[in-house]
């Protein structure tokens, strides 16, 4: 990076910070504390919704995933706007009636402290480990790419926004995102403004969607439906985003209290549920410009050339095995086929005759690079005993670093860290308030409701509660040092989550309507239910069965909710028995 | 309606389940532009 870059990255990152320290005044209470006092506008709880589901991931992952895949990622977020409708008929008011600090409060009402404090804990266990892995993934890629120590990227990644975090909770949180989120979609739009400006002469916004479009990259809507009927390993398509994805994002914004946190500063119903309704409006288009970069990303490497593989520091130890050779014989075809593509691309692009004759034969050339790409990564997996060596996720930042003027690289590497702040900074702020509420409060003698504290131990608990935040804050950091040289742990994690959020969605979904079911007969159905998930991603694993992750959602929350019922219905039969 | 919708006050619309529909209907906008777009575009 330049001396300018480092002058944007430095002053950027430290702007933030003091200015998530200004805002941290806040009253010395858990209320204020966790919840900013229920003040928040619906705006600034909009804004912290997007900032905690935006990590800096979304922003590396998803112009890469355009860019191999094409677009019909942003599938996986239409089941969202159908989540926050329903989330605001039922899981807000009910939150906001009973002024629970944690979603898992509402449980013990519902079904007493053991299926509380086993949710909790489950969202404890599967929250800190992801956290972790949210501060490395973004580390380990600005890493490699900067030629930094890992060691030193993790530590800034995971602890400049402690300082901000631990000091003004919730409000520091929401103010900083505010922020955050402004400067990242500013860079973004950028971003995106320079890559068609890049592009050759006589080749526009219009003209690169056109030639994106010639080799499938623009495929928004895929129905997965093949000869053979419809495939349920098919990650994303309009079924599985729209069922699937609507699963998911009720157990996320419902249930995870990273998110529930965030939409209960708001200073009431109204503001709770505007927040969340614009999100379901904004959502999607904004996951669609975000695909729509790295889809004319894929057109800019259409007249560049284009590495075949994005992660160069993999690439060079790779290099350095015996299978050098083999590499570079597979890049060397790779070149070839690149040029005869580029050539079939200008001539697309700049011709308004003839045009169907050259999209078959750019669709060719694509499929032929494509296949050059995925052998070459099997090699690279085996010189480098790796389980994964996908580079998506080098993509986007590779062609920052390596394209964008000076002083823009300084801002996009800035809002890597910003964005990855926003949702780690939620995240601990929501460890803090369940370790605080829903464990510490409940095993100690003094009363346990926030409210039935006096001021004294009011105090005390705020104190308290900013030491259990910096704990979480060290805890993570330490998982994502561990996590260093582990690179198939970020894809354990995701499934981790994706085997629990859906019998943790059933528990919330008969608690909140099936009135009839009783706390035994819902822990029984948990335990079955998640017997039944782990068993299907077993059967998935060892192919007998094949079905995409985000259909475990459904299988978690269908098995809980028609289990609970069921094991109710054996249960009062044996009470009357016994009577 | 329930006491808590009435003491509500909802910005725009008369009831929350306008913006509902509201929602439900620009996701439906979105899909059919998507589908417009992919296909004009393949």
């Amino acid at each position: 990076m330049s001396q300018l870059d480092w002058i944007v990255l430095i002053v950027t990152l430290t702007a933030i910070i003091s200015f998530g320290l200004v805002k941290s005044r806040t009253t010395k209470s858990l209320e204020g504390y966790f919840l900013s006092n229920r003040s928040m506008p619906w705006y600034l709880v909009l804004l912290s919704i997007m900032g905690t589901q935006a990590s800096a991931i979304t922003f590396l992952s998803a112009p890469g995933q355009a860019y191999t895949d094409g677009m019909r990622f942003v599938q996986y977020y239409f089941g969202l706007p159908l989540a926050m409708v329903v989330l605001c008929i039922t899981f807000v008011p009910r939150f906001n009636q009973l002024k629970v600090f944690t979603a898992y409060a509402f449980l013990e009402q519902r079904f007493g402290k053991p299926t509380r404090l086993f949710t909790s804990f489950l969202f404890l266990l599967s929250r800190g480990l992801s956290t972790g892995i949210s501060i490395y993934a973004p580390s380990i890629i600005i890493a490699s790419l900067l030629g930094w120590d890992i060691f030193w990227t993790n530590l800034v990644m995971g602890g400049l926004l402690i300082v901000y975090t631990v000091n003004g909770g919730a409000k520091a949180v929401a103010y900083t995102q505010k922020i955050q989120l402004f400067i990242i979609f500013a860079g973004m739009l950028m971003a995106g403004c320079m890559i068609v400006h890049l592009l050759p002469e006589g080749i526009g916004f219009n003209e690169a969607l056109k030639v994106t479009g010639a080799t499938g990259k623009l495929n928004v809507i895929t129905t997965g439906f093949t000869p053979k009927g419809f495939d349920f390993k098919d990650k994303y398509n309009l079924i599985s985003g729209t069922i699937g994805g609507f699963f998911l994002a009720l157990s996320y914004f419902g249930t995870d209290q990273s998110q529930v946190g965030r939409y209960l500063t708001a200073k009431n119903n109204t503001e709770s549920k505007m927040g969340l309704l614009m999100n379901g409006l904004i959502k999607v288009p904004m996951q669609f410009c975000i695909l729509l970069i790295g889809a004319l990303l894929f057109t800019f490497y259409s007249f560049q050339k284009a590495p075949i593989y994005f992660d160069l520091a993999s690439k060079q130890k790779a290099l350095q095995t015996s299978y050098q050779s083999q590499l570079q014989e597979k890049e060397k075809q790779f070149v070839t086929v690149q040029q005869q593509y580029q050539r079939y691309v200008q001539r697309f692009a700049s011709e308004e005759l003839h045009t169907e004759m050259y999209k078959d034969s750019i669709g060719q050339a694509n499929t032929q690079l494509q296949t050059l790409r995925t052998e070459y990564k099997q090699l690279l997996q085996k010189a480098l005993h790796q389980s994964d060596a996908n580079d998506t996720n080098y993509i986007f930042l590779r062609f920052v670093v390596d394209f964008l003027p000076k002083g823009l690289v300084g801002l996009l590497i800035a809002i890597i860290f910003m964005a990855a702040w926003g949702s780690i900074a939620a995240a601990l702020n929501s460890l803090a308030s369940c370790t605080m509420i829903d464990f510490h409060m409940h095993f100690r003698k003094a009363p346990s409701l926030p409210s039935n504290t006096t001021m004294e131990q009011s105090a005390k608990d705020y104190r308290l509660s900013k030491w259990y935040t910096f704990a979480w804050g060290i805890f993570c950091i330490i998982t994502a040092e561990f996590a260093t040289g582990m690179g198939s742990l970020i894809e354990a994690v995701n499934i981790l989550g994706s085997l629990f959020y859906g019998v943790i969605l059933g528990i919330f979904l008969v608690g909140f309507y099936m009135k009839a079911i009783q706390g035994r007969a819902i822990l029984i159905a948990a335990i079955i239910g998640e017997i039944i998930v782990i068993g299907t991603f077993v059967a998935d694993k060892l192919s007998y069965i094949g079905i995409g992750f985000l259909w475990l959602n459904v299988v978690g929350t269908l098995s809980v909710v028609l289990l609970s019922f069921a094991v109710q219905l054996v249960l009062n039969t044996a009470k009357k028995v016994t009577a | 309606m329930t006491m808590q919708q009435e003491k509500e006050q909802i910005p725009v619309f008369s009831s929350w389940r306008h913006w509902y529909v509201l929602v439900i209907v620009v996701l439906i906008g979105y899909l059919l532009f998507f589908t417009w777009f992919t296909k004009y575009f393949a």
